[in-house]
């Protein structure tokens, strides 16, 4: 079920009727309801998969018994590793098989002794890498004794699926989500209505901007070896846009629809185009990803301690990890090497940790010179974005040598798109929204906030408007194939 | 949780209005289909594929025919092959209190065929999740399901006029396009390679001509039904003799089991112009209606 989809706007009513109305009273009614209700949310894609989701919790909730009453460090460890060769052992077979089996066979070719290796007819799970991801971090806390491992069955399996985060994140923590099953909720009206604008602004992100931006981003991307470089730098813009758009917008809508049933999601993008440096676009961009890796990779793997090499090794090493887990395909490895190789200097000089705030805090305006990084920083991120969106390194290759000619100084030649003034005019706007609230955890959180209620309601009644008008229909969530 | 429940209620109460104003704004330039789930129940039909769409004009058979007051409720080979999804549609826009209505029937070799893996599996042909399969209420105006349900664009092109396509209230389609020499070549050579690529994935389906039947029967318990195979280019036809062969037998004895005359227009291809080799001109649509017209009025003088 998408979120920008009539189902959706169908189920979530319903649920928040029954949530709120029918088994208020019971903490545990609540908890089966969110079951109930998320199941059928993923079983509304292919129920078949449900299995996947029911397995991983039913191993991971009770590997964390079973450490729990364990003392002997190794057999506590080997629990661990049940729940990691489990949920990396679906993960690997779902998403990475066919990869491995082609490379492997495409380099034994390479090497003059061609193997015949068997593809599969694999569908990807839905959401396979978040709630991995997600129930992962509940076995590791518990192991590295961070949680104390649940005994409520319903709450652990109702963390485990939660449907707004389900399928696209933010990858929450046991340590955040998990406690919140377990206290009574009760009813806030500004939390509530606080999560419907921020579900308003993520439709706005995902079904005006990415979702409008992306037909063009196809055109271009489709075409690129016959298109003008101007061309090819404006689909590469846009596509930053589509991507942002995509999946902010995703994680908006998540984070508003679980405010409404009395939870608090983390934040999973703070304005990370108003970047200085990459390091901080990275502290920006998929937070909840980020951190992840950062918690359960790179610091047990030594992080910024150590030698110089090793701290170079485990950069590259999580940039790479990142780049993997997006797909099974050589372009999302690059996108990640390139993005390890931005940071480099950064991380080298030790400037990693310089931009930690907002940029022009309190400001109208930018400086110069931070206008300035912001565009560096903008112009890397849209080069890796094209790997990013590229069907192959080749492709992306092509791509780019197509943008590095005079032809990028002309003027992009697919003006007969009517769509294309509206999607400038449309982008800038939403541009300005996001700068003006860049400092709060999303753009309209609190603009016209002390304005009387009319003005407020018409306000977002012309955002609904502008929904309903310019809202292209039904396109899946770009990280949905992640 | 009153407040919330209150203010969301007048949010989208509000909301309703411009919303409501806006989906009532659609007209015949909305989409291909839209209008003809607008238009109150109808007493005669003339169904088919887009080929009955584009080809049989309702404004022309009137004027042979003005007792009938036709209304054109075809889709296109993907949305209207003859089956299950049709056969529940065509009932819901007929008006139940028809007695003597006209149905002017469109076959061709695709309207009983299927591509899917076994033709005659109802269950597994390509209409049933298409926009007529989930269009119950079919008339409504605005019919707001619809346009949520299969409206592909963005709702601010309601307001936008498409020079190329028109649909008239009266169902017919009306198809506006250059027709110079060179590009209506290049359409007929884009459409031969696409009904080639038909001709090798869809065969004969028992079922679709069973329910071609049972469409006869119910609209002969309202009027007179007629079937019809529309004119196409010389392309087109050597790919449907080659596909279905007995085709016209078939038809010919379906029409002598049902009782159903039989016109095959086919003969006369090479006197009408086509816009890619499957559709006639909107002027040889209204030629070939006219024909159509005559040929009815014909049957009724020398009926019984």
């Amino acid at each position: 079920m998408l979120f920008n989809s009539i189902e959706f706007a169908l189920f979530l009513p319903v649920v928040f009727f029954l949530y709120w109305f029918v088994v208020n009273r019971s903490l545990k009614a609540q908890n089966f309801l969110l079951l109930a209700a998320s199941y059928f949310f993923y079983g509304w894609w292919d129920w078949r998969f449900l299995g996947l989701i029911v397995f991983s919790s039913f191993v991971d909730y009770f590997v964390g018994i079973l450490m729990s009453r364990e003392d002997r460090p190794l057999r506590r460890k080997l629990w661990l590793w049940v729940s990691i060769s489990v949920n990396i052992g679906f993960l690997g077979f779902f998403k990475y098989y066919n990869f491995f089996a082609e490379s492997f066979s495409e380099a034994f070719t390479l090497l003059g002794s061609p193997i015949e290796t068997s593809r599969l007819s694999i569908i990807l799970p839905v959401g396979i890498s978040f709630y991995t991801f997600q129930t992962l971090s509940y076995s590791i806390d518990v192991y590295r004794r961070k949680l104390e491992p649940t005994r409520d069955i319903l709450s652990f399996f109702a963390f485990v699926s939660f449907f707004p985060q389900l399928v696209a994140g933010p990858i929450e923590r046991a340590t955040n989500l998990l406690p919140q099953f377990y206290s009574k909720r009760s009813f806030d009206y500004s939390k509530a209505t606080d999560g419907l604008r921020q579900i308003l602004w993520g439709l706005i992100k995902k079904v005006v901007i990415a979702d409008n931006c992306a037909p063009l981003v196809n055109q271009i991307f489709e075409n690129a070896d016959s298109t003008s470089g101007s061309n090819l730098l404006l689909g590469a813009l846009l596509f930053s846009f589509q991507i942002y758009g995509d999946f902010s917008g995703y994680s908006d809508i998540a984070i508003g629809t679980s405010r409404l049933f009395g939870f608090n999601l983390m934040k999973n993008f703070s304005y990370p185009y108003f970047s200085r440096d990459i390091a901080e676009f990275w502290r920006r961009w998929h937070i909840s990803l980020s951190t992840w890796f950062r918690d359960y990779v790179y610091i047990p793997l030594g992080g910024s301690k150590g030698k110089q090499w090793m701290r170079i090794r485990n950069v590259f090493i999580i940039f790479l990890v990142s780049g993997f887990w997006h797909g099974a395909n050589w372009t999302f490895l690059v996108w990640g090497f390139l993005n390890a190789l931005y940071f480099l200097p950064i991380f080298i000089r030790g400037n990693n940790r310089t931009h930690l705030d907002v940029v022009a805090q309190g400001k109208w305006l930018p400086t110069i010179k931070e206008t300035f990084q912001m565009l560096v920083t903008f112009g890397l991120t849209l080069i890796a974005w094209i790997f990013f969106r590229a069907s192959s390194v080749t492709e992306a290759f092509i791509y780019i040598k197509g943008m590095a000619n005079w032809s990028l100084l002309s003027i992009p030649d697919i003006t007969h798109n009517r769509h294309l003034f509206w999607i400038g005019f449309m982008l800038l706007v939403f541009l300005i929204f996001e700068w003006l609230g860049r400092d709060k955890e999303y753009a309209i959180e609190t603009l016209l906030k002390k304005w009387p209620v009319p003005v407020r309601y018409a306000f977002y009644l012309c955002l609904t408007m502008i929904i309903v008008l310019f809202g292209a229909k039904n396109q899946e969530f770009i990280y949905f194939q992640f | 949780m009153k407040r919330f429940l209150l203010h969301s209620a007048l949010f989208l109460g509000l909301l309703a209005i411009p919303v409501y104003w806006l989906f009532s704004q659609a007209d015949g330039h909305a989409d291909p289909f839209y209008l003809r789930f607008t238009t109150p129940e109808q007493k005669s039909l003339v169904l088919g594929t887009s080929r009955a769409a584009q080809g049989i004009r309702p404004d022309a058979l009137n004027q042979q025919l003005p007792e009938a007051n036709f209304y054109n409720y075809s889709f296109t080979i993907m949305h209207s092959p003859y089956g299950p999804v049709y056969y529940e549609s065509i009932r819901k826009k007929l008006d139940p209190e028809t007695k003597e209505g006209v149905f002017i029937l469109s076959v061709d070799p695709w309207s009983i065929s299927s591509r899917s893996e076994d033709p005659n599996d109802e269950g597994d042909f390509f209409e049933n999740k298409r926009a007529l399969a989930n269009t119950h209420w079919v008339a409504q105006k605005p019919n707001v399901a619809y346009l949520l349900q299969n409206y592909e664009g963005s709702y601010y092109e309601l307001f936008e006029e498409k020079p190329e396509m028109f649909l008239h209230d009266d169902g017919w389609l009306e198809i506006t396009i250059k027709m110079l020499p060179n590009m209506v070549r290049g359409r007929i050579k884009r459409k031969v390679k696409a009904y080639t690529k038909h001709s090798e994935n869809y065969r004969f389906s028992e079922t679709r001509l069973d329910y071609l039947k049972k469409i006869i029967s119910h609209l002969q318990e309202k009027g007179d039904v007629y079937l019809v195979r529309l004119p196409i280019s010389k392309e087109i036809m050597e790919i449907e003799n080659g596909f279905m062969p007995d085709f016209n037998k078939k038809i010919l004895e379906l029409s002598k089991e049902k009782g159903c005359p039989f016109l095959d227009m086919t003969p006369h291809n090479d006197r009408y112009i086509y816009t890619d080799g499957n559709h006639l001109y909107k002027d040889s649509a209204l030629e070939a209606s006219e024909q159509i017209g005559k040929w009815i009025q014909g049957m009724n003088n020398v009926k019984p």
